[in-house]
């Protein structure tokens, strides 16, 4: 498998073979590195990956490649960046259909010529494609109002581990027909198919927006005030808290954890919506709060999603947790407490959610150590936490399965990946449970 | 047949007597759901809990007898209906809220719960069950994770698929698992996603994890009507394209209006073409400005007679005549046949011209109640099925209907499923690689295929055709006539 | 297989009626016998679905078909729920005829039906005496050891919880007069007051305050003596002759009485005498007298609710809930009248509990009939009453009031029940200084 090959085979923008160390996955080198522009090349290539046995890794914008499990073996990585085309968009529907490899930022930008968007969220929207997006089943702060990638995908094209490029759902907003191939794709991390094309239902822009910042003494304060946000008729469309190391790398103000509210809908209302949150904020011991506008309040929302993958310096470990938006809080609290010098730990919680991010920092070229992982992932276990290692060195992957415990499902998975891609081309051993 | 009696036994021994039933005169009640498919299983078992059905399932499975889940059987595309046979599990009895958790709003519940019911339930704390199809006083979770159902109120809120985070089920040979869980997000496989609207041909599921919405402050809702219904689809257009996002969005045309006015009084305007039923939700200073815009759109598209319910009962009355207008059409003709086809929402004239063509066409009246705001259309085909080939005819016109959908842009089903009703269509959307895509992933759950075989894909001893000439044959000649 | 559809004298099932259900499954779960099995046999639809398949010629109405019907407590909730407007009480009285006449019923019906609807309801002089035998065993401290014998055990099949049953009678019964008592203060109408069959004689204080109630409110009250029990019984079993017979002399009395309004406090009747035009029509001689006096019948709490009411100044110092009669809710539509006039009387607090509307099992012979499933019913009632921890249940029924009472004595609470009549009367009695009610 080479460069030579794919381009015989009909993949002619494939990478010259001194510059696949760029796209080594855990240090290991891909054998080949294809861009193709078609989905007929994209098909070509994973016949022609399939044909010789070797492994084919869909690669969209390369921002969130650390999530899984080290490649067992080197195998093709598939950069899906020339499939960029805006096949379909039909304001007036609220619908659009694009190809897997357009860059998020590119689609909001398209979108917001209309006063439309599409609520996903992805660490430098610039270069992350929307299959990348769609694979990871990535959410960020927004999810708790507008939901998850799964609940705005409406139509999906896949190239199969077999060559063949099938497709699920369809272009209108309500859609039974057949099974909803949709949800399987997304969030299978590549190892079903290769996501070519995705057509969504998008909303239109809230005409305004403002985002409260409210700094507290003690993140319990914060995380409580949170909830109590969220559960008031006030209704932010996001609450989030973060620790002191986390807003300070978000280029607040420094001093001390911090509470994010963002408001969106009509002014009048996101106003006299920012005043009540303000006023509880401050009855629950918030301080200097603050009111950003929406641009303002766009980049930083931009810099927490950023937060655990990128930015100047991203983190030497980073773990998702999910739970019980009841457990939050406590979970939060009890990461907060641990102490591992010379790491700096940045939280990140999403109490509506119920979804906590704990990022460490630093460690001045001591790398973080699989003792120390075990010790942050082991908090799950008494909130009845899953947890899922985002980020982190190549070594500790190696030693544990960046996924935790399986899930209860896992034999149907198991059956799953074998009915649609029994040779193991698509993405192999990276995903939960080594699928 | 043969193999009834030791299945019957076998049942017997698992539930008792009581819950099962195999007598020809009462499995006859069993032979139809709410669509117009028709066909006799063995025998129905009625089992109390995930145990039982385990037992069942394995049993089924041992026996090599086909299995189908069975709600309330309100479905509208035959999924209830044992078009192969075999075992029916009805879960009407597994009707427990086991547990509303209004801290980390969700609820947990067996799969025979009435819709409504969760929704009253949650409603005491402050929460709600938003997907709410028409059928909700009647329908349960289990048959609405099975079609994916959805309602009125979809438009803004999503459809069952959106609301709903795991599921305990039972696979083909009885083995019980967990799809999902509480959590937001998946780990693995989004499996309970892909779970819901498989219509029972993966696993039956016997315990369901929901979200529960804060109910809205403050609700507005509008009747506005209009003299045809090209005004009143351009009202829809102007109102999405608007950037509005009301809570529903409903329409129904002239001869829907005639009919629940015969039934109901509800006070909908009888010299009208159509008319769209607006509902605006959130706080109520926000409802305000959103209602002005609204009566300016509708207006200026055309409506006369805009009013707004005044209190919570005209609300009801109103929101109780919608979603009983299928019903009411029974007072039109004895039967309807509902095709639940979608277009994207800018064609959503041109479909219904066409749909209206198609009704003269085949000199069939036809009427429209349907989730306009998401393009979800319900062309009611009416006619009496004991005139002699008046099904047949009923069901070419459909076809028609749903190809003119398909061309549209659109898809055979909103939220209703595909079943025995429009599998023979599938083609029109789905290639035969897709088609053999999805009973791949079908295999991963059900092996055998023996949950609810002969649903969702063209081919078996399927068919309307077919099965209603069977209920006539069962008729005697000349019964009907 | 039967060709012909189920033939008979009286109006066969009519396909118009049967085929106006398009079996969507909306009035399941308004269906206590379905809510309470999960059997589509026991639910409306699969009911008409039986009907359809009899009328089709598929299948012979045997035990088993008429098993389905008779477990139906013609409660007509369904009828309520019903979008097509599928008129389900006719089609069930069909169907019980046509099974009767068949002959597939239980010895059990027969039975009942022969001592019970055909033998006493027809003459009420025969009842009042049984009645009267009864009190007195009642009194006697008979009861106490025949029950405490269990003799009632060998008695045949549900006659023993017939016995259970028995409300204490009151000291008097109530009884039709000749005359007419006057209106306190100005006649504005002349009503008449259906006396019925099993009210005057379980519940005499009460038709003696519907009495009082409508003539404060300025109505001149007449009993006529020529009525007899409404039919209602008979024909929900049935038995359309008997019912037809006894609607005739009902008829009869109240026309000749010359009545504006004929008000009932029992729901079970209004509805039966409501539909005594449709009962008749085919009859030449009553067709259009049956029609008149059907158009003329009014249930009590409707009737008060509509007149310029003399609001009652007197308390009822009590927290209570209303149980829907499922003859007033679902067959005469009636739900918000008798709230209207419970949450107007003065220290009266309305909780609803749940499920106000599902029927407690009482419906007629039901609790003979069908006794486990009216057991059941009860239970699932007696728990949503006592959830809303009320000091007093109030219905508008006689049937309901037995069936309640019962259930609340088994389970030793102290929740009264009542009929709305006796509350509203309660507060005029409660007024202070020389009430103008206080005539009798
Ligand atoms: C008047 C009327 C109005 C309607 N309005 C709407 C509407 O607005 N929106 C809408 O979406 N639908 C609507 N429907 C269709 C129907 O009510 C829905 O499809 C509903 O979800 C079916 O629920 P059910 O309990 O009746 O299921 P059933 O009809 O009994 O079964 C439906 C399917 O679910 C399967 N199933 C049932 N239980 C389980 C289980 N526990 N596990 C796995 N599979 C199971 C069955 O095998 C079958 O395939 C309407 C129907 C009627 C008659
Ligand atoms: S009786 Fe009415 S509600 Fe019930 S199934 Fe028939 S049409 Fe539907
Ligand atoms: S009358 Fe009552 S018991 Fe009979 S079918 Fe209707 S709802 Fe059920």
């Amino acid at each position: 498998m080479s460069e030579a090959v794919l381009r015989s085979a009909g993949v002619p923008n494939a990478l010259p073979e001194d510059g696949l160390s760029a796209y080594a996955i855990d240090g290991v080198a891909p054998l080949a590195v294809a861009f193709p522009s078609t989905v007929e090349e994209v098909s070509r290539t994973v016949r022609l990956a399939a044909g010789k046995g070797v492994g084919v890794t869909p690669y969209g914008g390369g921002v969130m490649m650390s999530l899984g499990n080290p490649p067992p073996a080197p195998g093709v990585v598939m950069v899906t960046r020339s499939l960029s085309r805006v096949v379909e968009y039909e304001p007036a529907d609220l619908t659009v259909t694009v190809e897997a490899g357009v860059a998020l930022a590119e689609l909001q930008g398209r979108l917001a010529e209309e006063g439309q968007f599409l609520p996903l969220e992805a660490p430098c929207p610039e270069r992350a494609t929307v299959g990348g997006v769609l694979a990871t089943a990535h959410s960020g702060p927004l999810s708790f109002a507008y939901g998850m990638p799964r609940d705005w995908l409406i139509g999906v094209k896949v190239v199969n581990a077999n060559g063949a490029v099938t497709k699920g759902g369809g272009k209108v907003v309500k859609n039974v027909t057949g099974y909803d191939m949709n949800k399987l794709y997304t969030g299978s991390l590549g190892t079903l198919g290769v996501i070519v094309e995705a057509a969504f239902k998008v909303a239109p822009k809230p005409p305004a927006a403002r985002t409260l910042v409210a700094g507290f003494r003690h993140l319990a304060d914060a995380l409580e005030r949170a909830s109590a946000l969220l559960r008031s008729g006030v209704g932010p469309n996001a609450a989030i808290v973060v620790n002191g190391a986390a807003s300070a790398r978000l280029g607040l103000e420094p001093g001390g954890c911090r509470l994010l509210a963002l408001f969106q809908g009509r002014q009048g209302i996101v106003d006299s919506r920012v005043g009540r949150a303000w006023a509880a904020v401050k009855e629950g011991g918030g301080r200097r709060a603050d009111a950003l506008s929406s641009d303002d309040g766009f980049r930083t929302w931009q810099r927490l999603t950023d937060l655990p993958w990128a930015g100047a310096e991203p983190p030497s470990l980073s773990v998702r947790f999910s739970l019980l938006p009841s457990k939050t809080a406590a979970l939060a609290l009890a990461l907060d407490s641990l102490e591992v010098p010379p790491f700096t730990h940045g939280l990140v919680a999403d109490v509506g959610m119920g979804a906590v991010r704990s990022l460490w920092w630093g460690g001045q070229g001591v790398p973080i150590s699989v003792e120390t992982v075990r010790r942050v992932t082991g908090i799950a276990e008494s909130f009845g936490s899953r947890w899922v290692i985002e980020g982190r060195p190549a070594e500790v992957a190696r030693e544990l399965d960046v996924w935790g415990p399986v899930p209860a499902a896992m034999d149907i998975m198991r059956r799953v990946k074998a009915a649609l891609d029994p040779e193991r081309t698509l993405n192999p051993g990276r995903f939960v449970g080594g699928l | 047949m043969s193999k009834r009696r030791p299945l019957v036994k076998g049942l017997e021994a698992i539930v008792g007597k009581e819950r099962v039933v195999h007598h020809p005169e009462d499995l006859l009640v069993y032979e139809y759901d709410g669509s117009i498919d028709r066909a006799m299983p063995q025998a129905v078992v009625l089992p109390d809990s995930t145990g039982e059905v385990s037992r069942v399932l394995a049993l089924a499975y041992r026996e090599g007898v086909a299995v189908v889940g069975r709600g309330s059987g309100t479905g509208l595309s035959g999924g209830a209906v044992a078009s192969e046979g075999g075992l029916q599990v009805a879960l009407t009895r597994m009707n427990r809220i086991l547990e509303v958790d209004v801290e980390n709003r969700l609820a947990v519940v067996e799969p025979g719960v009435i819709n409504l019911r969760l929704d009253q339930r949650a409603r005491r704390s402050g929460l709600r069950y938003a997907p709410d199809p028409s059928s909700q006083k009647a329908c349960t979770l289990g048959g609405n994770v099975a079609e994916n159902a959805g309602g009125p109120h979809c438009l803004a809120y999503g459809v069952t698929s959106n609301h709903v985070l795991g599921m305990e089920v039972v696979l083909e040979d009885g083995a019980v698992t967990w799809l999902g869980g509480m959590e937001r997000d998946s780990h693995g496989y989004d499996l309970r996603g892909l779970f819901v609207g498989s219509e029972g041909t993966f696993g039956l599921a016997t315990k369901i994890v929901t979200r529960l919405l804060p109910t809205p402050p403050a609700a507005k809702t509008y009747l506005a009507a209009f003299s045809d219904m090209r005004s009143a689809c351009d009202a829809v257009s102007a109102v999405i394209a608007g950037g509005m996002v009301p809570a529903a969005l409903e329409m129904v045309d002239a001869l829907t209006i005639r009919a629940v006015q015969k039934v109901a009084h509800a006070g909908l305007p009888e010299e009208a073409g159509a008319a769209l039923l607006v509902e605006l939700e959130g706080e109520a200073e926000e409802l305000e400005e959103t209602g002005l815009e609204v009566e300016a759109i509708l207006t200026g598209a055309g409506a006369f007679n805009l009013r707004w319910a005044e209190s919570e009962e005209e609300r009801e009355r109103l929101w109780s005549a919608r979603k009983g207008a299928l019903g009411a059409l029974g007072a039109l003709a004895p039967n309807y046949y509902l095709v639940d086809g979608v277009v994207p929402r800018t064609r959503l004239t041109e479909a219904l011209e066409r749909v209206s063509e198609i009704g003269h066409r085949y000199d069939l009246p036809i009427a429209n109640v349907f989730h306009a705001g998401d393009g979800n259309l319900h062309p009611c085909v009416l006619f009496d099925e004991r005139k002699p080939g008046a099904v047949e005819r009923v069901m070419e016109a459909g076809g028609d209907i749903l190809k003119v959908c398909v061309e549209l842009g659109g898809a055979l089903s909103g939220e209703h499923g595909i079943g025995l009703e429009k599998k023979a269509y599938m083609p029109l959307v789905f290639t035969g690689e897709d088609m053999e895509m999805m009973k791949t992933v079908r295999g991963a759950f059900a092996p055998l295929g023996r949950l609810n075989p002969g649903k969702g894909f063209p081919g078996g001893p399927a068919g309307h055709h077919n099965l209603q000439r069977g209920a006539v044959m069962a008729a005697g000649p000349g019964a009907y006539v | 297989m039967k060709g012909e559809p189920v033939v008979s004298q009286d109006a066969p099932i009519t396909a118009e009626d049967l085929y106006r259900c398009v079996h969507c499954g909306l009035c399941l779960s308004a269906c206590p016998t379905y809510m309470e099995t999960g059997l589509e046999t026991e639910s409306p639809r699969g009911r008409i679905a039986l009907m359809k398949a009899v009328h089709e010629g598929r299948l012979d109405i045997n035990r088993r078909v008429a098993g389905h019907w008779d477990m139906c407590l013609a409660c007509r909730a369904c009828e309520t729920a019903c979008p097509s407007g599928v008129p389900y009480g006719r089609l069930i009285e069909t169907a019980r005829r046509d099974a009767v006449e068949q002959g597939a019923v239980s010895w059990r019906h027969r039975m009942v039906a022969a001592l019970f609807l055909r033998g006493l309801l027809p003459r009420l002089r025969m009842l009042r005496l049984l009645a009267s035998a009864l009190r007195l065993y009642q009194r006697r401290g008979l009861r106490r050891l025949v029950r405490w014998s269990r003799i009632l055990k060998l008695l045949p099949g549900g006659l023993d919880r017939l016995e259970a049953q028995l409300p204490e009678l009151p000291t008097r019964f109530f009884a039709p007069q000749p005359g007419v008592l006057r209106a306190v203060g100005e006649t504005r109408m002349k009503v008449g007051l259906l006396s019925g069959c099993v009210m005057p004689v379980a519940q005499a204080p009460t038709m003696d305050a519907a009495a009082r109630i409508l003539r404060r409110n300025g109505c001149d009250v007449a009993t006529p003596v020529g009525q007899g029990c409404c039919g209602a019984l008979n024909l929900h079993s049935g038995d359309p002759k008997t019912a037809r017979g006894m609607a005739r002399r009902n008829i009869d009395a109240f026309l000749d009485a010359g009545v504006d309004r004929i008000v009932t406090a029992s729901a079970g009747c209004g509805s039966a005498m409501k539909e005594y035009g449709e009962l008749l029509e085919d009859d030449p001689v009553y067709a259009e007298r049956a029609a008149r006096a059907a158009a003329m019948t009014v249930d009590i709490t409707e009737f008060l609710a509509g007149l310029p009411l003399d609001p009652p100044r007197g308390r009822v110092d009590a927290r209570a809930t209303y149980q829907d009669p499922c003859h007033l809710a679902h067959a005469q539509r009636i739900t918000e009248a008798p709230r209207t006039l419970l949450r107007g009387t003065p220290g009266l607090e309305l909780v609803e509990m749940e499920e106000a509307s599902r029927c407690c099992g009482a419906a007629g012979i039901y609790t003979i009939t069908q006794r486990r499933m009216s057991e059941r019913l009860l239970a699932s009632k007696m728990e949503w009453v006592l959830a809303a921890g009320v000091d007093m249940v109030v219905t508008a029924n006689p049937g309901c009031a037995i069936q309640l009472e019962n259930g609340l004595r088994e389970a030793g609470s102290p929740v009264r029940v009542c009929h709305v009549v006796d509350v509203l009367d309660q507060a005029y009695q409660a007024e202070e200084g020389p009430s103008p009610s206080a005539v009798q």
